[in-house]
């Protein structure tokens, strides 16, 4: 089921809100959680809740069995064993196609390639338990002893699609106890009505000029056609993955959970370092306190380590050669920025340096979307002067002026508006009374015109879904 | 002093309310008016027939062609759909301004094949 749809909306939340609300016990709340939570991965494909539950039947006895153990060695067999476990399920599913298919072309092979559906967040909630069993062997979290709180941990529906990667530490003691007070649910539902509109009022209709650009065949595309196609690109990305994630906050303020961040204004950044400490800041951590501590390569060769991680994000993002590429890229670029060092880095003036990260940012997104190396290779001819088809112009013109104030609007979303408002509101009792009834106002009629939107929206679902 | 700042700081109660109250009642409305307004079955300016509420058997249901045509259904035939198309194609037509002898495309570009 897709947070952007009406089904979602206006059938499923409101049974979800009055059941959750009518129970007063705890143990009542979680259950109807978690009943809902296997109803929301089961629709449309019901079987796959059989892997999601595996896959927490599976992570709560690891973690009971690296609680059980006092000796180390155990313990290892027990992380190692629930390591082997997630890895090879994510392998399964969403790579096999990908490994067979690029052995059969290698080797001249005709082996069969698996057509296996890849089931939705596997690769988030996969993340969320290997943190738990790795936090449990490290000591930094007691193993859940009742299953059914695990249960609940890994199948909380607001961030079981897509994200954020809810460390257990985040949520161990809401899962026990926990209570919405007026302003979490004010909160909440402001930033569910925020995150709504960013993926109904903002992503989907600049996909739509994406769409139009690079929807048809690449190689006809002009210059200007390309860059103005793929900055768009960069925009849609943005407000379809940070409102799906404000979605996800939002909910869980709603029931009482307070997920952490997971996006901060990245197009802010003046850096490629500091893009990603602001993109899916949850995966990023996630790489950096995991797999970096990890000594794969021996203490002094941290670049390839560096490397390993930049190669682990592209993988993470699909089972295809660009998202390698892509997590090449960022990994390259972080490289340079690590050997300049941040000293040097702040020395080059800031103009330049957000022209830089953009430009790194906008091609980088040019590799995320052409998923056929062809296609990419047609694009990366297509943003430079060897561009067969010219400059072009009046398409081009034509879409940028008939979208000029969604794209306009876009932008100046991409600005920490929130935080200015705030700030201007704790000036005093009036501008905090006026800022915050227009902020009312202003969601009632995104809420609106979002849900008129999604009557022409039926089949645009979040882009992260995918991995 | 603190005390102060912290009453500055804070959200007054009743905006909190308010903003429950109105966001709810705009949520609560819709959701009276989607699930108990008469549905259309065809679309005339579509051309078409809307898709129809399936019917629930056992196997409908764990095969998931149950839980996909009852999203279809209830995401297709919306209650007043065209009047809500009409709306989405006037603010679509708002989100920019047409160049004077410009043409404004929609969708893909067709290819041309010989």
């Amino acid at each position: 089921m897709v947070f952007s749809s009406l089904i979602f909306l206006y059938l499923f939340l409101p049974i979800c809100l009055v059941a959750y609300m009518v129970f007063k016990p705890i143990k009542a709340k979680n259950a109807v959680l978690i009943i809902l939570s296997l109803a929301f991965y089961s629709w449309g494909e019901p079987t796959r809740v059989v892997f999601l539950v595996l896959s927490a039947v599976v992570n709560y006895f690891v973690g009971l069995g690296i609680g059980k153990f006092k000796q180390e060695k155990y313990q290892k067999l027990c992380l190692a064993g629930g390591l082997i476990f997630n890895i090879g399920m994510i392998g399964v599913f969403k790579y096999s196609g990908f490994i067979m298919r690029n052995i059969n072309s290698i080797f001249s092979a005709d082996l069969p390639v698996p057509e296996i559906v890849l089931m939705a967040g596997i690769s988030f909630y996969t993340f969320q338990v290997i943190s738990y069993i790795v936090d449990c062997y490290w000591g930094k979290i007691q193993p859940q002893k009742n299953f059914f709180k695990m249960l609940l941990y890994v199948c909380l529906f607001p961030q079981l699609i897509a994200g954020p990667i809810v460390r257990y530490e985040t949520i161990a003691a809401e899962i026990d106890n926990r209570r919405t007070t007026l302003e979490d649910f004010s909160q909440g539902l402001t930033r569910f009505v925020i995150g709504l509109s960013k993926k109904v009022l903002l992503a989907d209709q600049l996909f739509r000029i994406v769409e139009d650009m690079f929807g048809g065949s690449i190689s006809s595309v002009t210059i200007s056609g390309s860059w103005y196609g793929i900055i768009l690109y960069s925009l849609y990305i943005y407000f379809d993955f940070s409102g799906y994630s404000d979605i996800a906050i939002g909910l869980g303020r709603i029931f009482g959970f307070h997920f952490n961040e997971n996006f901060d204004h990245p197009y802010l950044c003046k850096d490629i370092t500091e893009f990603w400490q602001r993109w899916h800041i949850s995966l990023g951590s996630f790489f950096r306190d995991y797999l970096l501590p990890v000594t794969f390569f021996g203490k002094r060769n941290k670049y390839l380590s560096l490397f390993l991680v930049w190669l682990c994000t592209g993988i993470w993002h699909g089972a295809s050669w660009n998202y390698i590429l892509w997590g090449l890229y960022y990994g390259l670029f972080i490289l340079l920025e690590t050997r300049i060092g941040k000293k040097n880095m702040n020395k080059i003036p800031l103009v330049i340096r957000h022209i830089y990260s953009k430009f790194v940012i906008i091609i980088g997104f040019g590799i995320f979307y052409f998923e056929d190396i062809g296609e990419l290779g047609l694009f990366f001819r297509n943003i430079t002067p060897f561009n067969p088809n010219g400059w072009g112009g009046e398409f081009e013109l034509s879409s940028l002026c008939g979208n000029v104030y969604l794209i306009a609007a876009a932008i100046i979303c991409t600005f920490p508006l929130m935080k200015a408002f705030g700030k201007l509101a704790e000036k005093n009792y009036a501008a905090r009374t006026v800022i915050s009834v227009s902020g009312t106002v202003l969601c009632m009629g995104m809420l609106a015109l979002s849900s008129i939107m999604l009557v022409d929206a039926t089949t645009d679902a979040f882009l992260y879904w995918r991995f | 002093m603190e005390q102060q700042e912290k009453n500055v700081k804070k959200t007054p109660h009743g905006l909190i309310i308010f903003n429950i109250a109105a966001i709810l009642a705009v949520f609560a409305g819709i959701t009276v008016f989607i699930n108990t307004a008469e549905r259309p079955t065809v679309s005339v300016e579509e051309k078409r027939k809307l898709a129809s509420c399936p019917r629930f058997t056992v196997e409908s249901y764990f095969s998931g062609e149950f839980t996909e045509k009852f999203s279809e259904y209830y995401n297709d035939a919306v209650p007043m759909r065209s009047n809500w198309k009409e709306i989405i194609a006037e603010v679509r037509g708002h989100l920019g301004f047409d160049i004077e002898g410009g043409a404004h495309f929609v969708g893909p570009l067709p290819e041309i094949e010989e």
